[in-house]
C-alpha cells in the first residue's frame, strides 16, 4: 500500500517529463520549418512603446534612453533629454544647436509602431547579396561575414504581402539563381525570416563543377539526362568553396546532362537548388589544356534592351510585342510573344 | 467485403504522387441574397513547386452573378502582363500576371495565407434562372508556369466555387466590398518615373515606365499629365507626347478606394526660352525680307 503512491508519483513524473519533452517545442516555438528549404517565420510583437524598454523601432522608452543624452545627440549645451509618447526623442529641453537632429519632433497623438522585418540567413563567406522587394531592387551590396552569415533589419516597412528575392555573387563573380520568399508582414509586429540558406553558386571548368556555399556544407549534385537522375555528394571547405569532378560520375560522352546543386549546412539548414547548367561530358586527354570556365555571367536571355539588367524596361518591351511575332522578344521561339516569354523574364528578373 | 478491403488497401498503399499546382476559389461555397456584394478570392496552392506566371480564365453565370470589380490588393503577383478583364456579356474573367523571382508557396509560420492572385467582386442578381445555384469555375485555358527559366507548364488542377443565391433581398445585405473600400484610407506606395528610349519598341520614341502597388483595395488606374496637357488614363508604359522632353511629367496612381499618390519628373531638357522664339522670328523676318527684296528687284529688272 505504501509503494503504490510512490510508483504512481514516479509514473506521473516520467509521463510529465516525456510529454514535456514532446510538446515543449510546440508550446514555446510557433515556428515550423518549411518542407523544401529551412526558411522559418517568427512573428513577435513589435516594439511596445511604454513598457520601459527601448526596442527596435524606438528611440527611447523611459527610463531606457539607450545611453543617449542631449550631448550625445549633438546638443553641446546639454540639457534634459525627454521621450515623447510615441517613443521618439524629445529634444526641446536640450540646449545649443545640434549638428544633426536624428528624430523629428512632434508628440501628441499616438503613432503605432512600424512593422519591422529581420532577414537572417547564410551563404558563402564574403558573398555579395542583392535583395529585391516585390521585383524592385531594395538592398544592394550587403556582404556576408567570414562565416557566411548575414542579417538585415528593415524598419518602417508597409504591412501586407511581400516577396523578397535574394541573389548572391560569390568571390569568383558567379551569380546564384534568385531565391524568393513570399509572406504576409503584420502591422506593428516584428517579423523575423530566419533559416534563409541561399542556393549555392555553380560554374563549370572543364569537367569540374565548382561553386561556393556556406562553410562545410554538404553539397548534393543532381545530374540528370533523359529522365534519369544521379545524385553525387561533396563537401564545401571552410572558405565555402566546393568542387566535384564529373569524371568520377560515370557519365557518357555526347550526352546532354542537366546539372544543379543544393546544400545542407552543418546546422541542418537546407538550400533550394541552384540554377541548372547544361553539360556535355568529355573525357580528359593528357596534354590537352583545361577548358576555360564557362562565362561567369552568362548572357541574360530576357535582357531585351541589352543593358545587362532585366527590369521594367524589358517588361515594357515585352508588353509592346505581346501577342505578336518578334524574334528576340519571343524568348522561347514559339512564334508569339506570350506567357511563356513572360515567365522566362520573371525567372531572369534582376530589378 | 473483399472489394471494400481492396479499396482500403489501394487507398493506403498507393504511391504518393506529386500533386499539381491548384488554382482555387475562396469561399468555395456560400449563400447570398439578391443584391449582396461579396468578395471571392482567387488563390493558388503551389504544392511544393516554384511558379512565376499565371494565366487565369474563369467563367461565371452572368444571369445570376454580376462581376462588378476586380481587386489586385494583396496579390502575390507583382506584374500584370494582361490586366484583369471582366466580360459581363460572356460571363468571363481573365488575367495574366507574374511574380519576379518566383512564388514557392506558403512558408510555415506565416501569419497570412499569402497566396492570393486577385479578388473578384460579385453582386448577386437573383436565383431563379439556375435554380438558385451559381458555379464559378476555372476554364481549361488557365495555366501556371514553373519558375525554371524555360516557361514550362506546371501540372495544374482547379477547384471552383458553388454558390446558392437565395430568393429575395436580405434585411441586412452583404456589402463586403463597400466595407473594404471604406476601411482603405492608404494611398498606393510611392514610386518613381523613368524616361526611356529603345529602338526595338514604341517606334523608338521616348516612353515612361512606372510601377507601384496598393496593398489594401488594389490599384485602379494610372493617369499621366505632361506640362499643361490634360490628364490621360493609362495602364502601363506611356509614350510621351512631348518627345522634346521639355515638359514636367506627372503620374498619378489611384487605388480602388480613390486614394491617390502623384509623383513628378522634372523635364530633362529646359523649356525653350522666349529669347529663342524672338530670335527665330527676327531671323524669319530678315530672310523673308531678303527674299522679297530679290523678288521685287527681279520683277523690276524684267519690266
Amino acid at each position: 500500500m505504501f509503494l503504490c503512491p510512490r510508483i504512481f508519483l514516479i509514473n506521473l513524473l516520467i509521463t510529465l517529463i516525456v510529454s514535456g519533452l514532446f510538446f515543449s517545442p510546440f508550446l514555446f516555438y510557433k515556428t515550423v520549418q518549411a518542407s523544401q528549404t529551412s526558411v522559418i517565420i517568427t512573428v513577435t510583437a513589435a516594439a511596445v512603446c511604454g513598457n520601459g524598454a527601448k526596442e527596435w523601432g524606438e528611440s527611447c522608452d523611459p527610463p531606457d534612453f539607450n545611453g543617449e543624452t542631449c550631448v550625445s545627440l549633438g546638443y553641446g549645451g546639454g540639457g534634459t533629454l525627454k521621450c515623447y509618447i510615441d517613443c521618439t526623442f524629445n529634444v526641446t529641453e536640450c540646449s545649443a544647436t545640434p549638428s544633426t537632429v536624428p528624430v523629428a519632433g512632434g508628440g501628441g497623438g499616438y503613432t503605432p509602431p512600424s512593422s519591422i522585418l529581420v532577414l537572417q540567413g547564410i551563404t558563402s563567406p564574403g558573398a555579395i547579396i542583392t535583395i529585391l522587394k516585390d521585383g524592385e531592387i531594395f538592398i544592394v551590396g550587403q556582404e556576408a561575414d567570414s562565416s557566411g552569415n548575414f542579417e538585415m533589419r528593415i524598419f518602417d516597412i508597409s504591412a501586407g504581402v511581400h516577396t523578397f528575392s535574394f541573389r548572391v555573387k560569390d568571390k569568383e563573380n558567379r551569380e546564384s539563381v534568385a531565391f524568393s520568399v513570399t509572406f504576409t508582414l503584420s502591422e506593428a509586429m516584428t517579423t523575423t525570416i530566419s533559416g534563409i540558406f541561399l542556393p549555392p553558386t555553380v560554374g563549370l571548368k572543364g569537367n569540374v563543377l565548382k561553386g561556393e556555399t556556406a562553410p562545410q556544407s554538404e553539397v548534393s549534385i543532381s545530374i540528370s539526362s533523359a529522365g534519369k537522375e544521379v545524385v553525387k555528394n561533396t563537401k564545401a571547405k571552410i572558405d565555402g568553396t566546393w568542387s566535384y569532378d564529373l569524371g568520377n560520375a560515370n557519365l557518357q560522352e555526347k550526352t546532354l546532362y542537366i546539372i544543379k546543386a543544393k546544400a545542407s549546412s552543418p546546422d541542418g539548414l537546407m538550400s533550394a537548388f541552384s540554377q541548372s547548367l547544361e553539360f556535355y561530358f568529355k573525357k580528359a586527354i593528357l596534354g590537352v589544356p583545361e577548358v576555360p570556365e564557362v562565362p561567369k555571367v552568362p548572357g541574360i536571355p530576357a535582357d531585351l534592351n541589352g543593358d545587362g539588367k532585366v527590369n521594367l524596361i524589358d517588361f515594357s518591351i515585352l508588353l509592346y510585342w505581346w501577342g505578336k511575332n518578334k524574334p528576340g522578344v519571343d524568348l522561347n521561339n514559339d512564334g508569339v510573344v506570350g506567357l511563356r516569354d513572360f515567365s522566362i523574364m520573371m525567372y531572369y528578373w534582376t530589378g | 467485403m473483399m472489394r471494400k478491403l481492396l479499396f482500403i488497401f489501394v487507398l493506403l498503399f498507393l504511391p504518393h504522387f506529386t500533386q499539381a499546382a491548384i488554382l482555387y476559389l475562396a469561399p468555395d461555397k456560400g449563400e447570398y441574397h439578391q443584391g449582396d456584394t461579396f468578395i471571392m478570392a482567387i488563390r493558388i496552392d503551389a504544392e511544393g513547386e516554384c511558379i512565376n506566371a499565371v494565366q487565369a480564365d474563369l467563367k461565371f453565370p452572368q444571369e445570376v452573378l454580376s462581376a462588378v470589380d476586380f481587386s489586385q490588393g494583396g496579390s502575390i503577383l507583382n506584374f500584370w502582363a494582361a490586366p484583369p478583364v471582366i466580360d459581363e456579356n460572356q460571363g468571363l474573367i481573365s488575367f495574366s500576371g507574374g511574380s519576379a523571382g518566383g512564388y514557392c508557396g506558403k512558408i510555415p509560420g506565416d501569419p497570412g495565407e499569402s497566396n492570393i492572385l486577385g479578388k473578384i467582386i460579385f453582386s448577386a442578381r437573383g436565383g431563379s434562372a439556375f435554380g438558385g445555384k451559381a458555379k464559378v469555375e476555372f476554364l481549361e485555358t488557365s495555366q501556371v508556369l514553373l519558375n525554371d527559366g524555360l516557361g514550362t507548364s506546371a501540372k495544374l488542377s482547379s477547384k471552383g466555387s458553388t454558390l446558392t443565391i437565395l430568393p429575395g433581398v436580405s434585411s441586412t445585405p452583404k456589402q463586403e466590398w463597400q466595407e473594404e473600400l471604406a476601411k482603405d484610407s492608404t494611398p498606393p506606395e510611392i514610386f518613381k518615373i523613368e524616361i526611356n528610349q529603345v529602338s526595338s519598341a514604341f517606334n523608338g520614341k521616348y516612353f515612361i515606365i512606372f510601377f507601384t502597388t496598393d496593398r489594401q483595395t488594389g490599384l485602379d488606374y494610372y493617369e499621366v499629365k505632361e506640362g499643361e496637357r490634360d490628364w490621360v488614363k493609362t495602364a502601363g508604359p506611356y509614350v510621351l507626347k512631348d518627345q522634346g522632353l521639355r515638359s514636367i511629367i506627372k503620374v498619378r496612381a489611384v487605388d480602388k478606394a480613390g486614394n491617390h499618390i502623384t509623383v513628378e519628373q522634372l523635364p530633362q531638357n529646359k523649356p525653350l526660352p522666349y529669347k529663342y522664339f524672338i530670335a527665330v522670328a527676327v531671323l524669319i523676318l530678315i530672310i523673308g525680307g531678303i527674299i522679297l527684296f530679290f523678288v521685287r528687284r527681279n520683277r523690276l529688272n524684267h519690266e
